[in-house]
């Protein structure tokens, strides 16, 4: 492709060399001239400048190669090397006035394969080269017209040079009514801010406005660009037409259909932001340098190549590069070069056009490369952009006592802890101790809301420690796999980004970050929890985990091994003052009460604030404080509270409140919440005068709560959940209302699933017991229960108290009859138990229970169901590990008169017969066997 | 064993009371069209005993050996549960109600297979087997409507005979498609004559007078009699006149608990007496049983102008308890409810104070 432009060049020269000859025929009649001409280009912008230059006439007259001449080296050699000066220079520029903003990251790589190509595509800088050539020769005799002619070509120059619009696309561009710029004329000169030439026509022509080309009386504004024609300007202002600027233009068409203007306000905001396009423009031009400064040097090599001379060259290739003092560039050019030397071996001719293209491309790619990184910052929400860039700059987190300060010292101290010695002297603090500094701890847990600045803190603390940072979040499966081959894997060896940093040793202090533990759910992350547990036991970095809710269930094998932070949010004053200092930086007006408006609505979210802020910062309307009320109450944060502090708010009295807020408590937890409420209302004393109004209010709210009862059992057996708003209405507005007041107790947790729980045991022992008696009783379950148990239970005791060893046949005798297990006395005994009745079973000696078991076992069972044993042992799955405690302590029932000798079940005669043996030694670990059995079922611990 | 059961009547000869029904039942299985029972009546009236005699006098003693078998079966929702069936060769007896809302699976599961296979038994006196079903009205609406259609398809092969304390609770489909037999609870003075009889045949001396209070604790339930009978004879034997009567815990129970809320009627009271009722409840006394026995309590002491209302609250909310999850809300709130009309009435009548 390199070849193309060399060998079109000599083609296309010849006939614009004629058609330019004609046009210094012609030269008296021009404008009608130059329009032909600017049709033969079809560039709108050229033609323009056509117009603009001919008000001096002096267009055809440009005198380039002085121009040249003077601006760049001296310049003794032919004007075949000029001409291939004047082409590589141009090129560049005219792509970009071609709308290629260099600016606009997106065009960029259009331009690139542009401006390879423009060699063939571009007629113009050649077009005016020849010309150039051939104006050169004509005579001159004026100087005054010389130097008019000399103006008039920087202009040229400049109009060339000039870049596209600066913001193109940034700006919002304005809507206003479709005719409101009716009867007005604009005319454009110079590149404005952020609109094209034909944007520019259509945005006006929308509004029914009209735009001229030629300046005349008739036109009524002249928007002003960068770089406008001096000409036109000077016109302008001979007839007295206001200059406006892009911005005063929106804000036109904005005034003019009636809306606030807006745009000049905010273009002074972002002052700061234009600063990266004066660099971009300062790149531009020291690129245009470097692009002379190396055709210069391609004309020195020319010469060098006609002579052969390769060592030479090499030489003033060396020479060029001091010249250039800019190392970078150095080694590029160099390349470049040598490259081309090597090429101008083989072809002289081509060497330079393809050199000086490829090098033009590079430097574009680093001024693009400079600009796009300018612009990426621009971009960049706020929430990145003003990210604290030290520990000192985070919210509500300066002085001693803070999260901050705690981690750091944490943090600081943790190698020195984990010394051995050091280590062995730490002991684990108590929980509610104040002012812990960690020490015990390998791991730290930041918990809390998010936008607080948890990860900000770790991080900062961490590199302010100058600690190397792994993390891990939420984004990456953290598995117990990957926790144990990858993370560990991680802590055990050194990092080597120092290195690369260029320091001479590797750091060998690194922190873990886990962030988002409480992520760590799922399939993915299986056993992760776990995992992260046993690297925290086994790790020699320190590590820094992170979650929002650290009471939540998953977390809580987790905090045991923390060194807990709890972060709160911070207070609104606090985040205030960082916010009005953004909203400075940024530009942005913003009333303290909208301000603080929007911070209370986010519930101290420093990130939803700025994120927020933004928001205000982009609408156009929301300037009064209502509006901006009236959004953060729409945008406020879902706080979830917790039950105890639903069933305060249910009765706390409200005046005035909604409704639907009041049923909105309700459904925060729509299964417990009830139960709260029933547990907890006759703990409020309603705000009532009278004794009788209050056991009123009591009745009704229980009577509410009863029907409420009702509605979740309809809604639980048929699934008809569009039920619970009823059901809010009865289990908690209502009882809230009636029993509004103070709470003159505390808060209890519903009572109601333990009694539940117990009562489903003792249902459970029961059914058991009636399944067993069943072949020989009448009744049901519920007569089992309310007549039965009592004088079963008599009948089966009595004797053995009686009669001590005497009545033990006696008892077995009606255990057996009843097709009882040893165990189901034990349920018996549990079932007939009421309140704080001592059991009168422990009245009986030890020994008589041991002969009493002793003599059951002998027994032979013939139970009726012979599926018995299967049965009851399913049934007592639960107490399954019992049996070996059981078997343990049966051993010495002999000696221990404790009450749980009655747990003596299913002995075997075998067993008993070693009980004599044995019974001294083991009857220490039985105690505590038998302590240990927790509440398997079977046993009386009264 | 327990006098309640040793001496219990084994077939329609020795029953002691309600002859003529039994006379009755006798003859209904001398028929060959023997149709399906619902028999019910209060607690220790001797249902059992009947339906035992009924089966004896269907297939003679062979009835008397008992097996004790678990039933497996799953549920839709892929929940196993197992049941507890007692059988003989020609008879099943089940409770559905013991796996509590599942009782429809058990309906539609074992009953229905048990009802389409046929008696295999050659010498069986009766080509039908018979599937005895306790505690009727505790089945949910859903299996009762399950058991409707069986009960009519295989009828050739099985007869059901069902048990329950009250009809009120079954629904008129099944009433309907059965012969139901109420068997009252026996007078006081049959009590005591069976009460004096059991203790000869015991060897023990029973007073008349003792006997007598022992009728009327028992609140007409025989069982219960006999049983308070043989709790009376370990406190103290030889029995006296004046011997005092043990009561049950549970009674004793809701009796105090009734007192605290006649004393003094304020919120403190009605948190303990949740206190109260959260123990009867964790106890698994029924919270009819509870309810029943407290109202009884509540309107021995109060007047007869707010005794209508109360018997109306109560009503309302044991209907409102059977209906609902939650047992001690609804009992609470009538608890609260009495509280607030007797309080009024009580200022009423003495003014305020």
């Amino acid at each position: 492709m390199y070849d193309k432009p060399i060998k079109q060049s000599p083609v296309v020269v010849k006939p614009k060399t004629e058609s330019l000859q004609n046009r210094e025929l012609k030269k008296s009649k021009q404008k009608k001239k130059v329009k032909t001409e600017s049709a033969v280009h079809g560039d709108s912008a050229f033609e323009k400048t056509l117009m603009e230059l001919d008000d001096d006439s002096i267009f055809d007259n440009i005198d380039f190669p002085d121009l040249k001449a003077k601006k760049d080296l001296d310049n003794e050699n032919g004007q075949d090397v000029k001409s291939s000066n004047e082409k590589f220079t141009s090129e560049p520029q005219q792509g970009s006035s071609k709308g290629n903003s260099p600016d606009q990251p997106l065009n960029k790589s259009k331009t690139f394969s542009g401006s390879t190509r423009e060699p063939s595509t571009d007629k113009t800088p050649k077009k005016t080269k020849t010309k150039i050539e051939h104006t050169d020769s004509g005579i001159d005799p004026d100087q005054e017209a010389h130097e008019k002619r000399i103006y008039s070509a920087m202009l040229y120059q400049k109009y060339k040079n000039r870049g596209g619009p600066k913001m193109h696309g940034q700006k919002q561009q304005p809507k206003g009514k479709p005719d409101c710029l009716k009867n007005l004329t604009f005319i454009k000169t110079g590149v404005l801010e952020s609109l094209e030439s034909d944007e520019f026509v259509n945005i006006i022509a929308e509004h029914g406005g009209r735009t001229v080309k030629a300046i005349s009386k008739k036109v009524n504004y002249v928007v002003v660009g960068d770089e406008p024609g001096p000409a036109k300007l000077e016109k302008a202002r001979s007839f007295n037409i206001p200059e406006i600027s892009e911005d005063e233009l929106f804000d036109l068409i904005l005034v003019k259909s009636g809306q606030k203007p807006e745009y000049v306000l905010k273009s002074t905001a972002s002052v700061d932001s234009g600063g990266c396009f004066e660099e971009a423009t300062t790149a531009k031009e020291v690129n245009e340098k470097k692009r002379k400064i190396s055709t210069e040097v391609e004309e020195k090599k020319d010469k060098k190549i006609n002579l052969n001379k390769l060592n030479v060259e090499e030489k003033i290739t060396k020479n060029k590069d001091i010249d250039n003092n800019k190392s970078p560039e150095k080694s590029h050019e160099k390349s470049h070069t040598t490259s081309t030397i090597k090429s101008h071996k083989t072809s002289t001719q081509k060497s330079p056009t393809e050199k000086v293209t490829t090098q033009n491309d590079n430097k574009k790619t680093e001024s693009f490369a400079t600009e796009n990184k300018n612009s990426v910052e621009t971009f960049l929400p706020w929430t990145e952009k003003y990210k604290p860039q030290n520990v000192k700059e985070i919210i509500g987190q300066q002085g001693d006592g803070t999260n901050v300060a705690k981690l750091k010292k944490w943090l600081l101290n943790w190698h020195k802890n984990q010394i051995p010695e050091i280590k062995k002297k730490i002991i684990r603090p108590s929980p509610w101790a104040k002012f812990d500094d960690g020490a015990y701890f390998k791991a730290a847990l930041l918990s809390g809301p998010p936008g607080v600045g948890k990860t900000t803190t770790a991080t900062l603390v961490s590199k302010e420690l100058g600690f190397d940072i792994v993390d891990f979040n939420a984004s990456d499966t953290r598995s117990k796999k990957l926790l144990q081959e990858e993370v560990a894997q991680i802590l055990k060896t050194t990092t080597i980004a120092g290195f690369a940093a260029g320091k001479a040793t590797a750091n060998k202090k690194r922190v873990l970050i886990m962030d988002e533990v409480d992520g760590m759910a799922g399939n993915e992350d299986r056993g992760g929890i776990q995992e992260l547990i046993n690297l925290i036991k086994t790790s020699n970095v320190p590590i820094i985990c992170m979650c929002n809710d650290r009471n939540h269930q998953k977390m809580r094998s987790l905090v045991n091994y923390c060194f807990d932070l709890k972060f709160t949010p911070p207070k609104i004053n606090h985040i205030q003052g960082a916010m009005m200092s953004i909203c400075f930086k940024e530009g942005l007006n913003i009333p303290l009460k909208v301000l603080i408006e929007i911070i209370a609505g986010t519930g101290c979210d420093i990130r939803q604030t700025l994120n927020n802020l933004t928001m205000y910062a982009a609408s156009e309307e929301n300037n009064t404080l209502e509006d901006v009320q009236k959004k953060s109450q729409a945008s406020k944060k879902d706080t979830v509270l917790g039950p105890w502090e639903v069933v305060r708010a249910v009765f706390t009295p409200t005046e005035g409140t909604p409704l639907a807020e009041k049923t909105k408590l309700f459904f925060y937890d729509y299964s417990l919440g009830p139960l709260f409420v029933q547990e907890n209302y006759l703990a409020v004393t309603p705000n009532c005068s009278t004794k009788k109004g209050m056991l009123k209010r009591v009745a009704q709210a229980a009577d509410a709560i009863s029907r409420g009862d009702l509605i979740d059992a309809k809604i639980r057996s048929t699934n008809s959940w569009s039920l619970l708003d009823c059901q809010a209405i009865y289990s908690s507005v209502l009882p809230g209302h009636y029993m509004s007041g103070k709470f003159t107790n505390k808060i209890n947790f519903p009572s109601w699933l333990g009694k539940n729980s117990a009562r489903n045991k003792r249902k459970r022992l029961l059914s058991e017991l009636y399944a067993h008696t069943r072949a020989c009783t009448s009744g049901n379950i519920c007569a089992l229960k309310l007549d039965y148990l009592t004088p079963l239970r008599n009948a089966i005791i009595t004797p053995m108290i009686k009669n001590g060893t005497g009545g033990v046949n006696e008892s077995v005798d009606v255990m057996q009859r009843y097709n009882l297990l040893r165990e189901d006395l034990n349920s018996l005994l549990e079932l007939c138990q009421w309140g704080n009745n001592k059991n009168p079973f422990s009245t009986v000696d030890a020994k008589v229970k041991a002969a009493f078991t002793r003599a059951f076992n002998k027994s032979n069972h013939k139970m009726a169901f012979s599926a018995g044993a299967a049965f009851s042992k399913k049934k007592t799955s639960r107490g399954d590990e019992d049996y070996e405690n059981n078997y343990e302590s049966e051993t010495d029932e002999d000696d221990n008169d404790d009450v749980n000798a009655d747990s003596l079940i299913k002995v075997k005669v075998k067993k008993s017969a070693e009980s004599n043996e044995t019974k001294k030694g083991s009857s220490s670990k039985t105690k505590e066997a038998s302590k240990g059995k927790g509440k398997g079922k079977g046993k009386t611990k009264k | 064993m327990l006098l309640a059961d040793k001496y219990r009547p084994k077939d329609f000869a020795n029953l002691d009371y309600h002859k003529e029904q039994a006379t009755n039942l006798k003859n209904l299985t001398k028929d060959g069209e023997f149709p399906h029972l619902l028999v019910y009546g209060p607690l220790g009236a001797g249902k059992k005993t009947r339906i035992t005699c009924i089966l004896r006098e269907l297939f003679g003693p062979g009835v008397e050996r008992l097996k004790m078998e678990t039933m497996n079966f799953t549920t839709p929702s892929n929940k196993k549960l197992e049941i507890m069936t007692i059988s003989s060769n020609y008879h099943i007896e089940v409770n559905p109600s013991d796996v509590g809302i599942y009782d429809r699976v058990v309906i539609m599961d074992i009953i229905k297979n048990v009802a389409q296979s046929q008696q295999l038994n050659v010498n069986a006196a009766r080509e039908f087997k018979v599937v005895i079903l306790t505690d009727v009205d505790n089945l949910t609406k859903d299996a009762q409507h399950a058991l409707r259609r069986t009960m009519e398809k295989y009828i050739a092969n099985c007869r059901i005979i069902m048990c329950a304390t009250s009809i009120s609770r079954v629904i008129p489909a099944i009433s309907s498609r059965c012969l139901c037999i109420r068997v009252p609870a026996p007078e006081e003075s049959v009590i005591v004559d069976i009460l004096q009889s059991t203790c000869k045949k015991e060897d023990i001396s029973l007073p008349p007078v003792l006997a007598k209070r022992i009728a009327q604790a028992s609140n007409r339930n025989l069982r219960r009699a006999l049983l308070i009978c043989e709790t009376c004879k370990v406190e103290q034997y030889p029995f006296s006149d004046d011997q005092k009567i043990p009561e049950l815990d549970w009674e004793v129970f809701i009796k105090k608990m009734a007192g605290k809320i006649l004393e003094n009627q304020s919120i403190e009271t009605l948190s303990n007496v949740r206190k109260d009722l959260y123990e009867l409840l964790s106890n698994d006394i029924p919270a009819g049983v509870i309810f029943e026995t407290l109202l009884r309590e509540l309107l021995r002491k109060s007047d007869v102008s707010i005794r209508e209302t109360v018997i109306k609250e109560a009503a309302e909310h044991e209907h409102r308890l059977v209906q609902g999850n939650k047992q001690i809300f609804h009992l609470e709130s009538f608890v609260a409810k009495f509280m607030y009309v007797y309080q009024t009435f009580m200022q009423e009548m003495f003014g305020d104070f």
